[in-house]
């Protein structure tokens, strides 16, 4: 092939080229990949004048031209076609960096993987990092996760240890769309938030979008969160195994022929050895556990078609001594079919169906009961990927059907609880957009999309009817619907844009505006979700959320890039939040929305980050101001029911002050020295403000709602990585202190009467009391 | 390699989640309204406490001198009349109580501020329990993981319920303990007995008993714990329980249950968010005004039950009343030797002594 290359450069540059009179100039230069790797044998057409030149294996070329302006057109067989502008008046220089096909060939629209991103790239608030970026960032008990590690980027928080989700902007944990190789996922924790579901061995990369969404991604009012996995490698069998302080890991990819590959991988946990450890009874008595398993198959049907299909389940299992449990489960199939149609449409479609499951175990005696919900889902996609000139334009069409399960209830053994049921709802959406990002010229870039959402809440279902609203209101009807019979239907025009200027070579500014629907709630009551958190679709009496997110930012690169820097700013405001009246009961509740009140919430803040990329040191620092408040709408209570009499008050995962410092320093060749510092405020609880007496009963009087804030947050961790053990073997061993300062930090805070004493008084949780030591080896087999 | 490893055993064995006490800065607030009590159909309890809360602990300022009047919604009234504690309670006359009638209260203090409560309907349904008690033993964990035994009499009911409009019906029990106690009996010239003294208090104030019938209809309710007793000395003589079963209406079964939630908060991260409970109660002039309490208007019934001495399968200690001349009079408890009416004390026989 390299040698049909060079005989075809060779040919075409004699065919093409022509003696001309006027003055000629050498224009030298390299093209290289997406790496800064030389590519070998691109072409390069350049207009007007049908000159032509191949690159050496070294991927220089050189090339005689004429004073003049011409466009350079460059096509690689592996590789993206591009086009540039070149003006030629003396000899010159150049460098093209050209993007493989391969990436393009994995279905997500991937960003240009490159220092100069934060500049260039139109989005704001996009970060993309792939397991690489975070491998060196110390992890609680040694293992590397997504999520523990965006939530050390600015604007991303998590109200503690344990606590599942993660907060983004101000956003709640349900308005993140969470997409794991384009699967929506309900619930993406281990062990109720420790860890994450995604295997890192496996991971490729992930983007997170906290500012700018794309028009193809819809259905959630604050963020998106894509995890995509890699396929399987064709040069050779590779085996990836990791042995930690908790969980191992293996992981197998490679070929099985010549276009079919695969990758696989298993991930569990033998984590009760721990907490036998623990010097309390209860937690000795508990248990918790879980697996993860992935298996993707890549099928290269010929040089513009490929198929592939991903199998994902996890389990988790939690039980508190013989108090209560937990059970929770994901699974997903999909089948993905990426086509290119020509050299500049590529059609992307998938197909999936997921289940998502959870159950609860009381074991409290005489009334032990076993509480199941869960989401069944299925997803279509059909994207086209059209890339002109100045345009990059995404289109295409998206179905998602959330079918949550009926709530049941049944007794456990001699149990005196009544089986019970809450039939759950079932939501379609159906969603057309279209994106397009248009080089308008060098400085300037613009994004516009529109995504159009025609949603219907579908039967079987019986809607009660209430004389006024539901809260406080008695039933006076009920309406029955049939299977698939639409019972209501919301539409929502969701506008994207956003723009980016250069203002010089090395700095940009960047605005954006979304509007952003979501037809799905999580309905949790609790300070921290929990597994049997209630997926909730929007019915007759739950509208969806309207989010519009504005947001403005500055981006500058210093030192030839190794430096970079970001001012942001971001606003949010949103409509139709879900909020709890006072003691709502959640479980097993067939009229939940009389124990819902309609909301409204506005997010803002800014971010500063810097960040140093450089081969010794790499890390950042950041700064985020961030607040969220919310207020219970009056005339959907008719005043009667409220929180906080109607005014604006701060949500429970309010954080206003959040710092992180990210550090990663090479120790000689083969090691390093990671450590990650994070501050944040306390957030808002109920405090109590005094006590009084009914009889001689003593009862706490509680404040107004999130009035008071548990102490602040504040953790130091470290790990050392040791590269190379083993000669033969790509290893590590990392020795990891999580929270090394053993400081108590607050997780929640809660109300007790301490021995003896009558009055309640406030007690903090910590979930980690201690610095948290751990280590772990990874090792790889296979090409090197 | 020995060493590293038993080193990472020793750290991991530091680790541990912990809960711990903590201040908040949370300021105390006082000056708030209390208004706390109610009426029912046996007259047992029926009393308003009225008071202002303060920003210093433990401590409470009565309102006296208010005009306190319990009316219905045929225009019937009864007055209550207070002490210097801020506690009112009906004088020779009170209201007649009525099923299906609404009852509320009126309250005007001394500088014209007025309080009403929103009116109550008194439900038809009743509960009628059939209460029996077990002497048992207990065990209990505490944090250092010792096993701790307590003997105790446990009380159970069964529910009858008379529902003759077959409504939604919401109950809530408490049970009283009377008992009696021979005080010292120390020499005089007169050989004189003194009278025995004669206890009555709520056994477990803090716990709230409470039952939703929304929706169901039954005529029993299965047996549940009404009540837990230590066994102590008020075991040696006739030890009564009167268990007082209210028929109240949802309005105040939702304030009980708020305050249940409350108070018995396990501090795990499943615990409903707590909040302000807020009753029945308002100031008619400040309608925004927080007021604290309850007004509770009750069908109730009563049923009571007793134990003697050899009904305990275990030994029942002695009070140490009895004399011992070796003994100075401060050894002895001073429940042996004054009978103080705010102790719940009386020297006079209840009526349910006899026979």
């Amino acid at each position: 092939m390299k040698v049909n290359a060079h005989f075809l450069g060779l040919f075409i540059t004699l065919f093409f080229s022509t003696t001309l009179f006027a003055q000629k100039y050498t224009v030298t230069g390299t093209v290289v990949d997406e790496k800064g790797n030389p590519v070998d044998g691109a072409f390069l057409q350049i207009t007007p004048g049908n000159y032509a030149t191949v690159c050496e294996p070294n991927g220089k070329f050189e090339i005689e031209l004429e004073e003049n302006e011409y466009e350079v057109v460059i096509t690689h067989i592996n590789f993206q076609p591009i086009s540039r502008r070149l003006k030629v008046n003396s000899d010159m220089t150049r460098t093209y960096r050209i993007t493989s096909k391969a990436i393009q060939l994995e279905e997500v629209v991937i960003t240009d993987v490159n220092e100069r991103r934060n500049v260039e790239s139109v989005s704001v608030g996009l970060v993309k990092l792939n397991a690489k970026d975070i491998e060196n960032i110390p992890t609680f008990l040694g293992e590397t996760d997504v999520i523990k590690s965006i939530t050390l980027l600015p604007g991303v928080n998590t109200i503690g240890e344990g606590a599942a989700g993660f907060n983004v902007r101000g956003g709640r944990i349900d308005q993140n769309l969470v997409l794991y190789d384009g699967v929506q996922l309900f619930n993406s924790s281990h062990i109720l938030g420790f860890f994450s579901i995604f295997n890192p061995e496996l991971m490729k990369d992930f983007e997170l979008y906290k500012g700018s969404v794309p028009a193809q991604y819809g259905g959630r009012a604050s963020s998106v969160l894509s995890v995509t996995n890699k396929s399987g490698n064709q040069d050779g069998i590779d085996f990836t195994g990791s042995i930690g302080t908790i969980s191992t890991k293996l992981t197998v990819d490679g070929p099985i022929t010549d276009r079919l590959t695969f990758s696989t991988g298993v991930r569990f946990t033998y984590s009760d050895w721990i907490l036998q450890q623990v010097n309390d009874l209860d937690i000795q008595n508990s248990s918790a556990g879980f697996y993860d398993f992935n298996a993707r198959l890549d099928y290269l049907l010929n040089e513009s078609n490929k198929v592939s299909v991903s199998y994902f389940r996890s389990l988790d299992e939690f039980q508190f001594a013989e108090d209560f449990g937990f059970d929770w489960s994901n699974e997903f199939l999909r089948v993905g079919w990426v086509s290119n149609l020509s050299n500049t449409i590529t059609s992307q479609f998938s197909a999936s169906i997921s289940e998502y499951k959870s159950t609860l175990f009381d074991f409290e005696l005489a009334k032990s009961s076993q509480v199941d919900n869960g989401v069944d889902k299925w997803q279509v996609n059909q994207n086209f990927l059209i890339e002109l000139d100045k345009h990059e334009i995404n289109t295409g069409i998206e179905i998602i059907n959330n079918n949550s399960k009926t709530e049941t209830q049944v007794p456990i053994g001699d149990s005196s609880i009544e089986p019970d049921i809450a039939p759950k709802d079932q939501g379609r959406e159906y969603a057309l957009y279209v994106d397009d990002v248009f080089k308008v010229s060098p400085k300037l870039t613009l994004s516009a999309g529109l995504r159009y959402t025609l949603y219907h809440n579908l039967g079987p279902a019986e809607v009660y009817q209430y004389e006024d609203q539901p809260v406080n209101s008695p039933i006076i009807d009920t309406i029955r619907y049939a299977d698939q019979e639409v019972i209501k239907t919301y539409t929502g025009l969701s506008p994207r844009f956003s723009a980016k200027y250069n203002l010089g070579k090395n700095n940009s500014v960047k605005a954006s505006f979304n509007r952003l629907y979501q037809f799905i709630h999580l309905i949790s009551n609790t300070a921290a979700p929990t597994p049997v958190d209630i997926w909730q679709v929007s019915n007759t009496y739950i509208e969806p959320i309207v989010s519009n997110n504005y947001s403005f930012g500055f981006f500058q690169n210093f030192d030839n890039n190794n430096w970079e820097l970001s001012f942001e700013v971001f606003y949010k405001e949103l409509d139709n939040l879900v909020e709890y009246r006072d003691f709502a009961d959640l479980l097993v509740n067939r009229n939940i929305e009389t124990e819902l009140l309609r909301a409204e919430g506005r997010n803002q803040g800014f971010e500063v980050f810097v960040k140093r990329r450089a081969k010794k040191w790499t890390g950042w620092l950041s700064y985020t101001y961030s607040t969220a408040e919310v207020r219970i709408i009056e005339d959907a209570i008719n005043g009667e029911v409220t929180v906080n009499n109607g005014e604006w008050f701060r949500a429970n995962y309010d954080q206003p002050h959040n710092f992180r410092l990210v550090s990663d320093l090479k120790l000689g060749k083969r090691g390093s020295l990671g450590t990650s510092l994070v501050f944040n405020s306390g957030r808002p609880i109920t405090g109590i403000e005094g006590n009084y007496t009914l009889g001689a009963l003593n009862t706490p009087n509680f404040s107004d709602r999130n009035k008071v804030r548990i102490p602040n947050y504040f953790r130091v961790d470290i790990s050392v990585t040791a590269g190379s053990l083993f000669r033969k073997l790509d290893d590590k061993l990392v020795f990891s202190i999580y929270n090394l300062f053993g400081r108590r930090n607050a997780y929640s805070v809660f109300f007790q009467k301490p021995e003896n004493q009558d009055l309640q008084r406030p007690f903090q949780l910590s979930v980690l009391g201690s610095a948290f030591p751990s280590i772990s080896y990874t090792f790889k087999l296979g090409k090197p | 390699m020995k060493g590293v490893v038993l080193t990472i055993i020793f750290l991991i064995l530091t680790f541990s989640g912990c809960v711990e006490q903590i201040e908040l800065d949370a300021p105390t607030q006082g000056d708030q309204i209390v208004i706390f009590g109610g009426i029912n159909s046996v007259g047992i309890s029926e009393q308003i406490e009225i008071y202002r809360t303060s920003t210093i602990q433990n401590r409470v300022f009565p309102i006296v001198g208010a005009t306190v009047s319990v009316k219905d919604d045929f225009g019937s009234e009864a007055r209550m009349f207070g002490d210097a504690e801020g506690v009112y309670k009906f004088g020779s006359r009170r209201v007649t109580l009525i099923p299906g009638r609404e009852y509320f209260i009126d309250i005007v203090f001394l500088n014209g501020d007025r309080y009403q409560s929103r009116p109550q309907k008194l439900p038809t349904a009743r509960a009628v329990e059939r209460v029996s008690g077990e002497f048992k033993e207990t065990e209990t964990i505490n944090d250092r993981g010792v096993v701790i035994t307590d003997r105790v009499l446990e009380l159970s009911g069964t529910t009858g319920v008379i529902n003759p409009n077959d409504d939604d019906f919401f109950f809530r029990w408490e049970v009283q303990e009377t008992y009696v106690l021979r005080p010292t009996d120390f020499p005089d010239p007169f050989s004189a007995i003194p009278p025995p003294f004669y206890f009555t208090s709520f056994i477990n104030p803090q716990r709230i008993t409470i039952f939703d019938g929304e929706g169901i209809r039954l005529d029993t309710l299965g047996s549940k714990v009404l009540g837990v007793r230590d066994l102590d000395y008020s075991f040696l003589d006739r030890h009564f329980f009167t268990t007082i079963s209210h028929s109240i209406t949802k309005e105040a079964y939702n304030f009980w249950n708020q305050v249940d939630v409350l108070t018995n908060a396990t501090g795990s991260i499943f615990d409903l968010p707590p909040a302000r409970v807020v009753g029945n109660m308002y100031n008619v002039n400040d309608p925004d005004e927080i007021v604290l309490g309850f007004f509770e208007v009750a069908n109730s019934t009563i049923s009571r039950f007793f134990t003697v001495v050899s009904d305990s399968p275990f030994p029942v200690p002695e009070s140490g009343c009895d004399y011992d001349m070796s003994d100075p009079f401060l050894v002895y408890p001073p429940y042996c030797l004054e009978c103080l009416p705010e102790d719940g004390c009386s020297t006079n026989r209840p009526p349910f002594f006899n026979g």
